[in-house]
């Protein structure tokens, strides 16, 4: 067997499981809406208040948490870049571990925290600081709460991957050369990690554009983002057309994102070196 | 070092997020201790009647459990299979196009899953027929792919070649190159992204209530129903039984492959 | 321009101790260069000059003036990496006049000790290309560059040498040596390699575990270790036991090597006592092959004979319990077997008192 051949076999059983079972159905659903209904409900979607506020809703939360958990997640990752104590070892198990706990039941401790009668307004009323329970569960706060829970480990690993691949050095040498901390942060750690940074936030907002059990638990029923939507024309108001163009928006939404980010910033990956040092 | 105040700011946000991160979860288990229906906290008293209530009461807990095993162990142990050799046939030879074939094969990550599971949906009830486990193990199968084909590429990537030669030279035919040198090499990579494939799997909501029939209903929608009618501390019960679970796989990862190859 | 003085400086990390009561002064415009291998201490101590990291016990003062806590980026002190630590995403004149900006001087200014110190170190013409695309030792005089736009008062340099192949290091060495003279600036060098060290330095102090082992000029360290651990490190090959024999005659005294007497100069066995078990070291390239049989010539037999271009390195064996390692000028063929004489030369045998 030529080493072709033994490619081509080796290729074949996973192109095939995705093009019949992903990409032919993305792509003829995509042509049967079309073929049934013409571009109407993509226009619905671009004409109707409803939905435009739907979108706007969406990449609100997701624009938030993704500023948020760059925010906290920045200098907690720089943290455990340098850091040589034992605390580094905890502190990666405990960033994992929401990883490998299902969303549902992360969400479910935000809702207990986070009740009329939850933890939150217990304590706030044990202690005399309101005389109301607030309402926390069932807002858009409570939806960034739980999304930044959710997206904070990415933003980590995906910081401290490139915070790790900077040369102390770098730092040193700064200081030697006059410049205190904060100037050397701005002129030579933060650009150094600026591909990391693009690329953890782009993860992280698509993570949280598509994201379908934070919403859905937190934010209750009359909070809506692009996810819940999905389900809800599907499931609600039976309007399959709808249900399709949200789908398919959202998507496009994504790869327009991505696609944006990926060439706008090739040319100083590139330069960079992928943030290493030369 | 000399900036101490820079990391002393760093590490008392690092230390907030931990702690951020760590609460709802250490919540819930101390919540699951609780005697009363309502949740106070601390709690008034200790009590287990709650995780007594997973297997008792209506959550139907158990069923769910068993379901997610099965979608999750089938659809992993075929996409370990599948994946490593598409990962094979991209690092183990040189032709033009390998990068349009690994975005090819992660493509799966770039689509939101509630687009794809209403594709499918719309799909299954096109061609009809396609009933119970099936309709959720499909979906499964191609969103978790990526995860495997991304980590054994991972290692793969940095692959010593020549090892092969080497091995080959002293003897060893081609199947005993590649299950006694290419596939020890690349095991941790296919078990980082094995075991990251069942989670996703183990833990999917929003395919799985797309596609779940009455009949097959994973654990995840399971909890998500109960939810909604009864929003009682079995659920603190069961999460904290899905949080230990997590914990024990962690350390055990740790053991066995090492945390850093789920770091990428 | 500065005198440097380390006064009885210790670093603990937790129960290790890296450097223990250590004391300097370096004169103004000296170059030193602390030698020593792995984890002798020798890097700590350059961090704790630069000011990343502060001693435990004792001060370092720059031009008489105490650092204390006073943080790297207000020490004025240049620094080298061994791996040169540019900065990546900056060109070649970004880096350099980094340091000349933080300081705000006029862009004028800046651009014309950019260009004049891109001359000295003959990199003029590079000043937009970016690290990556410079070889090695065109990185290596941007980091020297760059440290010395900024005019420090000490300049350290961490391994200078040890990244180069062996062309650019004689070239390097040169080349540093004579920066360093035309600036007159007061120099540390940290390396674990000797000849690095001598071919720099004006002078070496050899450390060990935190501690300084001795101090000498170049030549002294080089040719009179002061210890045979010292001896082992700067490359001596063979080394004999002995016994010290009795009195000085014509300045060389006697010590028994396996039955045989070698003299060894009076002046080298200072201070031993006749009876004392001691350790006899030279180097390969001061042993010779002689023809006849004389003082302090021994007969063996060759072991094994590497050829290393312009010498011959050569196991003989049967001289000595210990074998021996002389080399010679020329090509020798190896003759497993073959009986040799092997000259030992008085005055280029060292002597260490081996302890009880």
């Amino acid at each position: 067997m030529d080493r072709k051949r033994q490619a081509f076999l080796l290729a074949l059983p996973a192109s095939l499981a995705l093009l019949v079972f992903f990409i032919i159905p993305m792509v003829y659903i995509l042509f049967k809406t079309i073929a049934e209904n013409g571009f109407s409900d993509f226009v619905d979607f671009f004409t109707d208040p409803f939905y435009l506020d739907i979108l706007w809703t969406t990449v609100r939360v997701s624009l938030i948490s993704t500023a948020v958990s760059l925010v906290l997640g920045y200098p907690t990752a720089y943290f455990m870049a340098r850091t040589k104590s034992r605390m580094k070892k905890v502190m990666i198990i405990i960033i994992l571990f929401p990883f490998l706990v299902s969303a549902v039941v992360r969400s479910y401790g935000w809702m207990v925290l986070l009740g009329t009668k939850g933890i939150v307004n217990q304590f706030l009323l044990g202690i005399g600081l309101i005389s109301e329970p607030l309402k926390m569960l069932n807002t858009e706060f409570a939806v960034i709460i739980g999304m930044i829970h959710l997206l904070i480990p990415y933003m980590v690993l995906g910081l401290l991957g490139v915070l790790q691949s900077i040369d102390p050095n770098v730092e040193y040498a700064a200081y030697s050369l006059g410049a205190n901390p904060l100037q050397t942060f701005a002129k030579v750690v933060f650009p150094l990690s600026t591909p990391g940074i693009i690329s953890s936030c782009v993860l992280v907002f698509t993570m949280s554009m598509t994201s379908y059990v934070t919403p859905k638990l937190l934010g209750g029923s009359k909070f809506r983002m692009m996810a819940t939507m999905v389900v809800q024309e599907i499931n609600v108001s039976f309007d399959w057309g709808a249900a399709a163009a949200i789908s398919y928006i959202l998507l496009a939404v994504i790869l327009v994102i991505q696609l944006i980010v990926t060439l706008s910033t090739s040319k100083y990956m590139k330069r960079m070196g992928g943030g290493k040092n030369a | 070092m000399r900036d101490g105040h820079v990391n002393l700011l760093c590490k008392i946000v690092a230390i907030l997020v931990m702690i951020f991160l760590v609460a709802p979860l250490l919540i819930i288990i101390v919540v699951s201790f609780t005697p009363t229906a309502v949740i106070t906290f601390p709690p008034q008293g200790f009590s287990l009647r709650w995780y007594a209530n997973i297997f008792t009461g209506t959550g139907k807990f158990m069923s769910g459990l068993v379901n997610s095993l099965k979608v999750g162990v089938l659809a992993t142990a075929i996409d370990v299979f599948v994946g490593v050799f598409g990962a094979l046939s991209i690092c183990r030879y040189n032709f033009k196009g390998k990068n349009v074939l690994l975005n090819y094969f992660t493509s799966p990550m770039y689509v939101p899953s509630i687009a794809f599971a209403f594709v499918l949906l719309q799909v299954y009830s096109q061609i009809g027929g396609i009933t119970g486990m099936t309709r959720v193990f499909i979906g499964h199968l191609i969103i978790i792919l990526p995860y495997i084909v991304r980590n054994t590429v991972s290692v793969l990537h940095v692959f010593n070649w020549t090892l092969e030669d080497a091995a080959a030279s002293l003897g060893a035919n081609p199947i005993q190159v590649f299950f006694k040198v290419t596939i020890p090499l690349a095991k941790p990579g296919i078990v980082s992204g094995g075991i990251l494939a069942f989670l996703y799997s183990f833990d999917e909501v929003a395919l799985s209530s797309l596609l779940s029939s009455p009949r097959f209903v994973t654990l995840p929608i399971r909890i998500m129903n109960y939810m909604e009618l009864t929003f009682d501390p079995t659920l603190a019960a069961i999460s904290t039984l899905l949080i230990l679970a997590s914990l024990i796989i962690i350390v055990l990862m740790d053991k066995f492959v090492g945390l850093d190859m789920f770091m990428k | 321009m500065a005198t440097l003085a380390l006064k009885n400086i210790t670093k603990r990390f937790g129960d290790f101790t890296a450097v223990k009561d250590f004391n300097l002064t370096v004169e103004d415009g000296e170059m030193i260069a602390l030698l020593g291998g792995s984890g002798c201490g020798k890097t700590t101590t350059l961090r704790m000059i630069a000011g990343f990291t502060e001693p435990t016990e004792g001060s370092i003062f720059v031009a008489g003036k105490e650092m204390g806590k006073i943080p790297p980026y207000k020490r004025n002190v240049g620094i080298f990496f061994q791996n040169y630590a540019l900065f990546p995403h900056m060109t070649v004149f970004e880096n350099v006049a980094f340091g000349l900006k933080l300081q705000k001087l006029p862009k004028a200014e800046i651009e014309q000790r950019v260009s004049e110190i891109l001359n000295l170190v003959k990199l003029y013409g590079l000043e937009k290309r970016y690290p990556r695309e410079l070889s090695g030792g065109q990185q290596q005089r941007v980091a020297l560059a760059r440290a010395l736009v900024t005019r420090p008062s000490i300049l350290l340099l961490d391994e200078p040498l040890s990244n180069l192949d062996a062309k650019l290091r004689v070239e390097m060495q040169v080349e540093i040596k004579r920066i360093q003279k035309e600036l007159a600036i007061t120099t540390i060098i940290v390396t674990h390699d000797h000849e690095e060290a001598v071919s720099l330095a004006d002078r070496v102090i050899v450390m060990n575990a935190g501690q300084i082992l001795q101090v000498g000029s170049p030549y002294e360290i080089f040719d009179k270790p002061n210890s045979e651990f010292i001896a082992d490190f700067m490359g001596f090959s063979t080394f004999v036991k002995g016994t010290m024999g009795g009195e000085a005659r014509d300045g060389k005294r006697p010590v028994t090597c396996s039955g045989k007497t070698i003299l060894v100069s009076a002046e080298a066995a200072e201070g031993i006592e006749p009876g004392s078990s001691v350790t006899l070291a030279t180097r390969s390239e001061h042993m010779e092959l002689v023809k006849e049989a004389g003082e302090n010539v021994v007969e063996g037999t060759m072991q094994a004979a590497t050829y290393k271009g312009h010498t011959t390195r050569l196991e003989v064996a049967g001289c000595f319990d210990e074998v021996i390692y002389p080399a010679a000028d020329e090509y020798i063929e190896l003759e497993a077997g073959k009986p040799l004489l092997v000259h030992l030369p008085v005055d280029r045998l060292c002597v260490y008192k081996n302890n009880a």
